[in-house]
């Protein structure tokens, strides 16, 4: 059997990957992937410690997130399209109307 | 045996990833990666006896979220394709403070104490034993959840049309 140590540190490696992504990255379809990746990662743990304790809520939870994964893609991708039309680039830079 | 398969599909995922990180300039790439990460997920999903919640992994990033992807990668062809870091020395000691936050919760998983790996019963990870927790104890979850795709799919119209003037 797997150690489940292995599987929650390889979970927190891929979620530091994503989260190091989303902070250095500029093109918005990687981000999306990055958080995507994050939210993979969290699945990931769900799924293990459902295995470590026998107990299936775990993997509930984890289809559940599954779900909550692709609506969010699904208003990401939304998001990214009105993004584009307004200006011809995928740079989260130009998106600065909401800074200060 | 699965051990061994773990580890070779770790070192897949974490390939896909990094490869997705480091091809900002070519998306197609980037997403292909994505992609084989999460089939290779969907294959520790299938290691840890959680068949059904790795089936719907490899459906739906396999499946609807590269097609997805693709598509939006080839219609959104930006005038510059928007490359390298955001390179503000602010972000740059962000993402260093992170990766050591990230770094120190690592060790603190690697040493916490864990219990015995329990046995499973027959049936474990079933689409049976799901669907049976899924519409009983966690009915109400299941019930916000079709709320939530219902106004994902609303909203998703919603932002995406053309506007009629």
């Amino acid at each position: 059997m797997i150690p489940i140590e292995h599987v929650v540190v390889f979970a927190g490696l891929l979620f530091v990957i994503g989260a190091a992504g989303v902070i250095i990255r500029r093109n918005a379809l990687i981000l999306l992937m990055c958080v995507q990746l994050m939210m993979a990662a969290s699945t990931l743990v769900l799924v293990a410690f459902a295995r470590l304790h026998g107990e299936p809520h775990g993997q509930v939870l984890a289809v559940l997130a599954i779900v909550v994964m692709a609506a969010q893609a699904a208003i990401g991708l939304g998001v990214l399209v009105a993004f584009f039309r307004g200006r011809e680039t995928l740079d989260v830079e130009e998106a600065r109307e909401l800074k200060w | 045996m699965t051990e061994i398969l773990f580890y070779g599909f770790a070192a897949l995922v974490l390939v896909g990833a990094i490869g997705m990180l480091f091809n900002e300039r070519n998306v197609a790439v980037a997403g292909f990666s994505f992609v084989g990460s999460m089939v290779a997920i969907g294959a520790i999903y299938v290691l840890l006896d959680a068949v059904f919640v790795a089936a719907l992994q490899v459906v739906f990033h396999a499946g609807a979220l590269a097609v997805v992807l693709a598509l939006a990668g080839t219609m959104l062809e930006p005038r510059r394709a928007p490359v390298g870091s955001a390179g503000r020395l602010g972000t740059s000691v962000m993402a260093g403070v992170i990766a050591l936050l990230g770094f120190a919760a690592l060790a603190q998983l690697l040493s916490a104490g864990y219990p015995e790996i329990a046995e499973i019963p027959e049936g474990f990870g079933s689409v049976r034993s799901l669907g049976q927790l899924l519409l009983s104890d966690s009915v109400l979850a299941f019930e916000f959840v079709a709320l939530l795709l219902l106004s994902v799919s609303v909203g998703v119209v919603v932002l995406a049309r053309q506007e009629a003037d």
